[in-house]
C-alpha cells in the first residue's frame, strides 16, 4: 500500500474528513534507538516545525489522560496553538517500508486533534488540591510532578477558551480563574450535541448494538473499486505508557484509496481494527442513538465522575458497565474461531454501546400473584427443595 | 398441527384455576396421547403435575409433539370469557409456534369467540416423579380437606399430619393455642364423598405449610376426592382425579427439623 501525502486536513473539531498521510522522521526522539515512525498527522500541525526555535517546535509530551489519569502522549503544535493526541494502531504482524529501509516497528501512529480544554479539566477538578475553590492563575493551576511536561498546556490555551469552563477575574495582564461546573456541562452539551448532528448526517452506525467498526460495504463488493472507509474506532495503546487511549476528535476516517487490490487482501491488512460492515447512509438513525454515541464519544476524555454528571444532564442512563463487560466476554467466546482472529490480541477498549444504555430489551416482569406473594412470605425452614427428592428427567 | 377440542370447556377452567396460583407460567406439554404441564413455585419447594389423556378430549389431534408455554395469567383471562359449558378448541403450529389460539363456542353454536395467546419461553428444568409406594394413602372428601386446612391456617403455619393405626390426626399449633382436628377410617358404602380411606403401612409424622396445602385445596372444584399420600421424610403428594382421563397432583416438601 502507497502512503502518500495528501495534505488538505479539516481540523474542524467534529469534522475530520479526510487525512492527510506523512511518513514522518523524527517522530518522538526521546524514547530509545527508534528514530522514525510512520504517523498520519494534518499537514499544518508538522509545518515549520523544522527551523523554528526549538520551544516552538511540535514535539511529543506527555501528559495525563484526562480519562484514565495515566499518562498518554500528545504531539503539541505551539505555531497552530493545537495539541493532538497520538493514538497507535498496530498490526498483529507488520513492517514499514520507509524509503530504502525497513523499519520494525509497524505501528500505525495518527496524531489528532484534542481540545486542550479536556487537559485542562483534570486539574481544574483534582481533588488533591486544596485551593481548588480559589482563583488562580492557570500556570498554578496546571502543576503536576508526574507529568512536568503539562505546563505547556498553558501555551496553547487562550482567554476565551478557557473561560468555557472557568470564571475569571482580572485584567489583561494578571488573569485567575476558577473551574465552574455549570458552564463546563454546557461547554460538554454543546459538544455532545455538535457531535450527534455530525453523526446523523454521517456514514457512522450509531445503533445501540454497535460495538465494531465498519468499512463500507455496500460497493464492497466489487472489490476491485474498493474504496473503503475504515472508521477506526479503537486502537487499543500499545505503549504502556499511554494507558488507556482514546480518540482525539471524534471521529477519524481514514480512506485508503485502493486500487485493484482484491478484497480479501484489504480486509487483511485492516485485521487488527475492527472491522465489519457499514450501515449504508440510508439507515435512518434516531438522534437519540446519535446523542448517546456522541457522549460516548465524548466522556472518553472526562473523569467518570464528569461522564457521569454529563449523562446525567442529558438524561442518558448509564448501564452498569461490569456486568454488560463480563456477558461481551462470554459472547466473544461463543463466537466463532475466525472472527476471533480479526480481533487484535486486546478487548477494545472502548465501547460505546456498553457505557450507554441500549433501549432495555422488554424482559417481562415477572407479576406474581396475590397467592404467589403469600406463598413468598411462608416460612420455608426445614423444607428442602424438592430438587432433592425428584431428578431431573 | 395440534387440535384439541374439549366439549365441557369448564374443566379446563378449573384445571387453570387449581395451577394458576402456584405456577405463573407452565409448560404445556402435547404429545399424541395427552397434555402434560408440570412446574414448581418460585422456590421449588412445591411441585404439580397435570396430566390429561386425549380422551378426555372429543376431539384430539397432535401430530407433532408441541410445548406451549403458557402464561396462566394470560390464559386466564381468556378462560374468564368462557362459559363452563363451552366447547373450548386449542390450536397451535406444528413447530415451535409462538401462539396459541382458544376458540371458545357456545353450547347452541350462536356464538364463537376466538383468542390469540402469545407464548412465552420457559426454561424450566422438568422433574422426572418416580412411581413409589406410600407408607400411608388417605383417601377423603376434597371439601373436607379444604374445610381443614383452612380451619387450620387460622392458628398456626404448619399442620402436623400424624397417621396411626385407623385414624388420621391434623394439629396445628401457634400463638393463640393448639388446635387438632382427627379423622377416622369410615368407609360408607352410601356415600363415598362423606368417607375417609386410611391405607396404612407405617405410621407417619410429617409437618407441612399449610399456606400450600390451601393453594393446593382450590384444585377441589375438579374432584369430589383428594388422595393424601405421605411416606417418611419424602415429599407429600396430594391427588386430584380428573374423571378417568387424568389427574393434578401436588408435591410438597415436608417441614423437617433438623436435630443441631
Amino acid at each position: 500500500m502507497m502512503l502518500r501525502s495528501k495534505g488538505n486536513q479539516q481540523l474542524d473539531e467534529e469534522q475530520q474528513e479526510e487525512t492527510g498521510v506523512e511518513t514522518g522522521r523524527g517522530g518522538p526522539k526521546e524514547s530509545g534507538e527508534q528514530s522514525q515512525w510512520v504517523m498520519i498527522a494534518p499537514e499544518n500541525a508538522l509545518k515549520n516545525s523544522s527551523e523554528e526555535s526549538p520551544e516552538n517546535q511540535a514535539t511529543i509530551i506527555t501528559l495525563r489522560h484526562p480519562k484514565s489519569d495515566e499518562g498518554a502522549q500528545f504531539l503539541l503544535c505551539p505555531d497552530s496553538k493545537s495539541i493532538h493526541e497520538i493514538l497507535s494502531f498496530q498490526d498483529t504482524k507488520g513492517s514499514w517500508f520507509i524509503d530504502n529501509s525497513v523499519q520494525q516497528d509497524g505501528r500505525l501512529l495518527m496524531a489528532t486533534v484534542v481540545d486542550p480544554l479536556f487537559l485542562l479539566l483534570p486539574y481544574l477538578l483534582d481533588d488533591k488540591n486544596s485551593k481548588k475553590h480559589m482563583f488562580m492563575q492557570l500556570d498554578q493551576i496546571i502543576t503536576d510532578s508526574d507529568f512536568p511536561q503539562c505546563n505547556r498546556i498553558v501555551q496553547i490555551l487562550d482567554h476565551s477558551t478557557t473561560c468555557q469552563v472557568c470564571d475569571s477575574k482580572g485584567n489583561e495582564d494578571f488573569k485567575v480563574y476558577r473551574y465552574n461546573e455549570e458552564k463546563t456541562l454546557s461547554w460538554l452539551k454543546e459538544k455532545v450535541e455538535r457531535t450527534a448532528d455530525y453523526l446523523s448526517t454521517s456514514d457512522v452506525s450509531v445503533s445501540s448494538g454497535q460495538c465494531s467498526t465498519y468499512v463500507k460495504s455496500s460497493k464492497a463488493t466489487e472489490a476491485s473499486r474498493g474504496q473503503f472507509s475504515t472508521y477506526v474506532k479503537s486502537s487499543k495503546a500499545t505503549e504502556a505508557s499511554r494507558g488507556e487511549s482514546g480518540l482525539i476528535q471524534p471521529v477519524i476516517c481514514v480512506y485508503h484509496q485502493v486500487s485493484a487490490v482484491p478484497m480479501s487482501k484489504v480486509v487483511k491488512e485492516q485485521r487488527p481494527l475492527e472491522v465489519s460492515l457499514v450501515i449504508p447512509s440510508n439507515t435512518s438513525v434516531s438522534s437519540e442513538d446519535s446523542v448517546k454515541y456522541a457522549a460516548g464519544l465524548i466522556s472518553d476524555y472526562l473523569h467518570p465522575d464528569l461522564s457521569k454528571k454529563l449523562f446525567d444532564s442529558l438524561g442518558i442512563e448509564i448501564e452498569n458497565t461490569k456486568g454488560k463487560r463480563s456477558s461481551d466476554k462470554q459472547k466473544v467466546k461463543e463466537e466463532p474461531p475466525e472472527k476471533k482472529v480479526k480481533r487484535s490480541s486486546d478487548e477494545p477498549d472502548e465501547d460505546y454501546s456498553k457505557v450507554i444504555s441500549a433501549p432495555a430489551k422488554t424482559v417481562p416482569v415477572v407479576k406474581m400473584t396475590a397467592a404467589q406473594k403469600k406463598l413468598a412470605k411462608v416460612d420455608k425452614s426445614g423444607m428442602k427443595s424438592l430438587m432433592t427428592f425428584f431428578k431431573k428427567k | 398441527m395440534f387440535e384439541a377440542r374439549l366439549q365441557q370447556g369448564g374443566l379446563l377452567k378449573k384445571i387453570l384455576e387449581a395451577v394458576r396460583e402456584l405456577v405463573s407460567d407452565g409448560l404445556w406439554d402435547c404429545d399424541g396421547s395427552a397434555i402434560t404441564l408440570q412446574g414448581m413455585d418460585s422456590s421449588h419447594v412445591a411441585l404439580v403435575e397435570m396430566y390429561l389423556r386425549a380422551e378426555a378430549f372429543d376431539h384430539y389431534r397432535c401430530d407433532r409433539n408441541v410445548s406451549l408455554g403458557m402464561n396462566h395469567a394470560h390464559l386466564s383471562k381468556i378462560l374468564k370469557c368462557a362459559n363452563n359449558d363451552d366447547i373450548i378448541t386449542l390450536k397451535a403450529a406444528d413447530q415451535d409456534p409462538d401462539t396459541c389460539s382458544l376458540i371458545l363456542e357456545s353450547k347452541g353454536g350462536e356464538k364463537t369467540s376466538d383468542f390469540v395467546v402469545n407464548l412465552v419461553r420457559i426454561d424450566a428444568d422438568q422433574l422426572g416423579i418416580p412411581e413409589t409406594e406410600y407408607s400411608a394413602h388417605i383417601k377423603m372428601s376434597a371439601g373436607e380437606f379444604q374445610r381443614i386446612c383452612r380451619d387450620l391456617s387460622q392458628f398456626g403455619d404448619a399442620v402436623q399430619i400424624s397417621c396411626s393405626k385407623q385414624e388420621v390426626k391434623f394439629s396445628s399449633t401457634g400463638e393463640t393455642g393448639a388446635a387438632n382436628i382427627t379423622l377416622s377410617h369410615s368407609a360408607t358404602v352410601d356415600k363415598e364423598e362423606e368417607s375417609v380411606t386410611v391405607d396404612l403401612k407405617e405410621p407417619v409424622d410429617l409437618t407441612f405449610a399449610l399456606r400450600f396445602l390451601n393453594l393446593f385445596s382450590k384444585a377441589s372444584p375438579i374432584s369430589e376426592m383428594v388422595t393424601l399420600s405421605l411416606s417418611q421424610d419424602a415429599p407429600l403428594v396430594v391427588e386430584y382425579k380428573i374423571g378417568d382421563s387424568g389427574h393434578i397432583r401436588y408435591f410438597l416438601a415436608p417441614k423437617i427439623q433438623e436435630d443441631e
